[in-house]
């Protein structure tokens, strides 16, 4: 043993002195980094004397037309700001596993694609993005000032600074059914506008299409979507009393949304849990779904698309590509897609849905912000990195329509990363698709309303144990939940509710409420 | 000579049949096992999307398709180059790991080096503690500049201190008494491994050969860490074939989340015709290698 | 262990030609592991890009907490090691017995052919193993139950059967490393003396005798080393088996679950270098402490076969 101990103390001291070294180089990189930005920071007004190249990660595949279409664009901010942009993609493979690491690795980048599901708040918290200031902003993106939503820019807070340039797009979040029109005048069904609409037309299919499964939901992405659609029926129905989920959505906390108490919950606790748990139950128990829905692997999509399940339920982006798809494919199939919200409010989907950053390390955010600026506000620029080369991907209709051509399979209609740059002021819609797409947002419209919380972000430097302990929750026992597989609705909820007391979920709530009442006083003079 | 050559001077008994019997039964079976899931793959690989959704894996293809590998042979020129870094860097990678690997097992296995228990205890503890893929990556790209560097596909996994340590167990099983009279003639330790140990060992250096080569093989990881999506040309093939296959996953993730547009990928069959594509060439390494497991050759020949 | 200030020194001396063998092999382990061991401190700390891994803020245990907060710590240690004894005594004992029979066959080309078609499993990946899994088990269309409505009977429900997903698991842990770790024991049968056998026969010794009195002790070392550095591994496990064959069910996790499974649900979101590394470095000191156990045991019986 002692000579193991001896050992082991050789080994820790080797370990030492070999980080030794490791860490005078980190140490030193570090320190030597900032004066150089500090440097031109001072200086008053953009100095653009210096030519720069900036390189910009985006995520996806490089398309094939994409390095024509930046020619153009460094084009013009050559011309603008004596500035050019080198792009590099992180392939959708592997940009949950690369993105931090770029971060760490003093790699020499400037500006990258974030969004609230890839990364902004981890990376804004850990200090990887540069923080852009209000001065920052009138100074080197005066067009971005000016166009930007207040909201947006409220929302981009990370305890009370900005670092993402949210997208400039209002986006309606809504759900819809996707519906074989020839199995619903099989069974005479008209319309899935209301739940029990689409619950006859899939007990229909159960009763009379052994080989189908109704509703295919898988244990991903849209496991929670017939969830939240009963959910916010449920709570549109309280009026003045519904419940607000706040975001992060994984930490399954909840308040009332005119609650002067700011009275923070698990929607455990909420008197509709109950109720909308007894209703996904009712249909799990009735076959609508498999009951191995917890472990299929498969969107509700694909089995739609395969002919395995005759509805499918997603939001309207995702309806508008499979439904042009399905026609080609299956015209045999008369695809009808229905308003799947039963009167419940379209909401705002978050700014941060899509947006840009600056890397904190970058050695000209200055310019990197001006650029910014062009890729957003600039019409040439934006049209260019949105939709591609006009006359080559596209032709415009209108100020806000496009026409797709044949040459946009090499640069395809917003799908080039693209997204942090939308811009409602320039932003062109392609022609065609669902037929009855426009009454369906026109409706949607009319009633949305953009939650009192939706730019409410929670800052989780001082529970990050909670939220790892109630996240493993989310993602172990609530997805049975969600799914409605429960024997025992009332008992389970108390189980789940002892489970969250366990990880800590007094401490997270807490840690909510002071934030929620900080929040609403922040904004009690809208 | 030896029991290679199985002709029993006496008339074969009852236990060696029951024997032979038992083990074609037994093996049969395992293989058998083995076998059907491939086939499946086999099958699947040439099915489409639907069917595959629809009604499973089945043996024979419901509808006989082509997609999957039309969409893994769009490019040719890219599979190849991917077959071909691949190619280089198993045979570099496993030629210099095993060369690295052997002679550092044969220290460590000899009964008069003085540290060997330490120096194997040096080995071995990087196999349970490791500083974790953050610090790695950093010291890796900033001081050893992996980025974009083939190196970077073949060091990291150079040295397996397992196969090391397995490796060596092997070595300790040749007798003390024939590097002795190597000792004897004149001949130094490297003499000594290259003429005495090595030949002894053959079988388990072409385990811990194949085993590294596998390795080299499936290895995308690094590829992944330290390449950019620029340059395709330093590919190899599990990482061009697994970038194929997570895509479609990651893309329809992603536009479910936050609404944004999906491509088309024939994600099913892809799978599994990458799966083939794959295994390939490396599954007649090991017919090859066969010959160094003879029951044995080795110790008898060399004494006598 | 006393020994002069020099003994060292004089040895790398006598020794050169041993040490500058050993030298490549340990520059490749320096730079692969040692180096980067230092960010071990990570666990300790909460890593922020600005200041490094060395200069980010000390936490003390903060990192380690949320794994031991919802009190699954424990199962979830229980589980990993469980399993990976079961996998350790399972695999051992289809490898040992693959390997003999494989050496004594007569037949080459039934030989040749099991060999390969037993590497087959190990090129499939979890992903693909998971989608056999769930084509096999599938309430409604799985083959499984397919069969079982055609003679009668009535369908079962697997993935939220808790009791059968340990059998479930070790078998398919079997399948895919079966014949990979066979080959280990047919090299080290290999490297029995062949006159051992010769002998044997002279004497009339019968089949079971021989695998008794020869091949087993003969293999002896290999089955003791393999079995220490599985000990080495026992905190971890293949966490691409436990994700994709289980699909992270819900219903199962109880018995399921393991280290690297929990650690990856918890942290989805977070991206925590530090609590990352906290439960990296809780799995390395207990199968360290478990290994020096393991080898003193072994250094006892065996010297020449511990493995440091």
């Amino acid at each position: 043993m002692k000579k193991t101990a001896k050992l082991l103390a050789l080994v820790l001291a080797l370990i030492l002195v070999l980080s030794a070294f490791t860490a005078c180089g980190q140490t030193g990189n570090s320190s030597s980094a900032p004066p150089s930005s500090a440097g031109s920071a001072a200086a008053s007004g953009p100095d653009i004397s210096e030519e720069v190249t900036l390189t910009m990660y985006l995520i996806g595949d490089r398309p094939v037309d994409n390095d024509l279409v930046f020619e153009k664009i460094n084009e013009r901010l050559k011309e603008a700001i004596n500035a050019t942009i080198d792009v590099k993609f992180m392939s959708w493979s592997e940009y949950e596993q690369k993105y931090p690491l770029i971060f760490a690795s003093g790699e020499d980048w400037d500006i990258i694609f974030t969004a609230d599901w890839c990364f902004y708040n981890a990376q804004a918290t850990k200090q990887g993005f540069w923080e852009i200031t209000q001065e920052a902003l009138e100074t080197y993106a005066p067009m971005t000032a000016e166009s930007m939503y207040p909201e947006a820019w409220e929302q981009a807070k990370v305890d009370g600074k900005v670092y993402m340039l949210p997208m400039n797009y209002q986006e309606l979040t809504a759900y819809v059914w996707m519906a074989r029109g020839d199995l619903m005048d099989k069974y005479g069904i008209e319309s899935l506008d209301t739940f029990e609409d689409a619950e006859a037309y899939m007990q229909a299919i159960v009763d009379n299409e052994p080989s189908m499964i109704p509703l295919d939901v898988g244990s991903d992405y849209d496991r929670q979507f017939v969830f939240d659609l009963m959910w916010n029926v449920e709570s549109n129905a309280k009026g003045n009393d519904r419940y607000a989920v706040l975001p992060p959505a994984n930490l399954i906390t909840c308040v009332g949304e005119n609650d002067p108490e700011a009275n923070v919950m698990s929607t455990l606790d909420t008197d509709i849990f109950l109720n909308v748990l007894n209703h996904v139950k009712d249909w799990k128990d009735r076959g609508f779904w498999s009951k191995n829905a917890v472990v299929n692997t498969q969107n509700n999509t694909e089995s739609f698309q395969a002919g395995k399940s005759a509805l499918a339920v997603m939001n309207i982006n995702t309806a508008k590509s499979l439904y042009a798809t399905l026609q080609a494919e299956h015209p045999e199939w008369d695809v009808r897609v229905f308003d799947a919200m039963n009167g419940a409010p379209a909401t705002i989907q978050s700014y941060l849905a899509n947006g840009m950053s600056i890397f904190s390390k970058s050695k000209n955010p200055e310019r990197a912000l001006m650029a910014l600026d062009y890729l957003r506000n600039d019409p040439t620029c934006n049209d260019l990195f949105c939709y591609g080369i006009e006359g080559v991907h596209w032709e415009a209709v209108g100020d806000h329509g496009l026409k797709s051509l044949p040459q946009s399979s090499n640069y395809a209609y917003d799908s080039n990363c693209n997204w942090g740059v939308r811009n409602d002021a320039t932003w062109r819609t392609v022609e065609g698709g669902i037929p009855n797409q426009d009454e369906l947002v026109e409706n949607w419209k009319t009633t949305a309303r953009s939650g009192r919380y939706l730019t409410f972000v929670f800052d989780d430097s001082e529970v990050k144990n909670e939220v790892a302990a109630v996240s493993e929750i989310y993602n172990s026992d609530y997805k049975l939940l969600q799914l409605g597989f429960t024997d025992d609705p009332e008992g389970d909820i108390q189980k789940l509710q002892e489970k969250l007391t366990a990880a800590g979920v007094d401490k997270l709530q807490e840690a909510f409420k002071t934030q929620v009442l900080a929040f609403n006083e922040s904004h009690s003079a809208e | 000579m030896t029991k290679a050559n199985k002709t029993p001077k006496k008339p074969v008994g009852r236990d060696r049949i029951t024997f032979d019997i038992l083990s074609h039964v037994i093996l049969a079976v395992l293989s058998a096992c083995c076998l059907l899931p491939f086939l499946l793959v086999l099958s699947g690989s040439f099915s489409d999307q639907t069917s595959i959704l629809t009604h499973g894996y089945q043996l024979i293809p419901e509808t006989f398709s082509l997609a999957a590998y039309q969409t893994l042979f769009k490019i040719p020129e890219d599979l190849l180059r991917a077959y071909g870094v691949t190619i280089f860097v198993t045979v570099t990678g496993t030629l210099l790991g095993l060369f690295l690997t052997s002679m550092a097992a044969y220290v460590l296995s000899s009964r008069n080096f003085r540290y060997r228990y330490q120096m194997s205890f040096f080995f071995y503890f990087t196999s349970i503690f490791g500083g974790g893929l953050v610090p790695w990556y950093i010291f890796n790209t900033k001081y050893l500049h992996f980025h974009n560097n083939i190196i970077a596909l073949i060091l990291p996994i150079l040295i397996n201190v397992t196969y090391l340590l397995i490796l060596k167990s092997y070595m300790a099983g040749i007798p003390e008494a024939l590097y002795e009279s190597a000792r004897l003639d004149g001949a130094g330790d490297f003499t000594i491994y290259r003429r005495v140990a090595m030949p002894l060992c053959k079988a388990g250096l072409a385990t811990v050969g194949l085993f590294i080569a596998l390795n080299y093989w499936n290895d995308w990881y690094d590829a992944m860490l330290f390449l950019d999506e620029g340059r395709s040309d330093l590919y190899p093939l599990q990482y061009f074939l697994n970038n194929i296959l997570t895509k479609a996953q990651a893309i329809s993730a992603a536009a479910a989340r936050s609404g944004l547009p999906m491509s088309e990928v024939p994600s099913e069959p892809m799978k599994l015709a990458m799966t083939v594509v794959a295994t390939g060439p490396i599954i007649l390494l090991y017919p090859f290698l066969q010959k160094y497991f003879v029951k044995g050759v080795t110790i008898g020949a060399v004494k006598g | 262990m006393k020994r002069p200030q020099n003994a060292f020194l004089r040895d790398l001396k006598e020794n050169r030609v041993k040490w500058l063998m050993l030298l490549p092999a340990a520059i490749v382990v320096i730079l692969m592991c040692y180096i980067p061991m230092g960010g071990i401190v990570l666990a300790f700390k909460e890593y922020n890009y600005h200041d490094g891994i060395f200069g980010s803020p000390w936490v003390a245990f903060k990192n380690f907490e949320y794994f031991f907060q919802s009190g699954k710590a424990w199962s979830v240690t229980r589980n990993t090691i469980l399993y990976n004894l079961a996998f350790l005594f399972m695999n051992t004992f289809l490898q040992i017995t693959c390997a003999i029979l494989l050496s004594e066959l007569a037949g080459k080309w039934f030989k040749r052919i099991t060999q390969s078609v037993m590497f087959f499993p190990y090129f499939i990946s979890w992903v693909v193993v998971g989608a056999f899994i769930y084509n096999m088990f599938n309430y409604e269309f799985g083959a499984v139950n397919t069969f079982l409505e055609s003679v009668g009977l009535d369908p079962v429900d697997i993935y939220s059967n808790k009791a059968i997903w340990p059998f479930i698991l070790i078998g398919v842990s079997a399948f895919k490393n079966v014949g990979y770790g066979t080959v280990m024991y047919l090299a080290s049968i290999m490297n029995i003396d062949g006159q051992l056998y010769e002998a044997a026969d002279l004497d009339g010794a019968s089949m079971w005798q021989k695998i008794r009195y020869i091949t087993l002790p003969g293999i002896r070392p290999t089955i003791v080393i393999l079995f220490l550095l599985a000990i080495g591994t026992i905190m971890k496990g293949d966490f691409q088996m436990f994700w994709q064959v289980t699909g992270n069910n819900p219903m199962v996790l109880d018995v399921t679950d393991v280290i690297d499974t929990y650690v990856t649900r918890s942290l989805l979101q977070l991206q925590e270098f530090g609590m990352t590394s906290a439960a990296g470095l809780y799995q390395s000191v207990f199968s360290f402490l478990l290994v020096l156990l393991a080898n003193k045991l072994v250094k006892k019986v065996e010297p020449d076969y511990a493995l440091f």
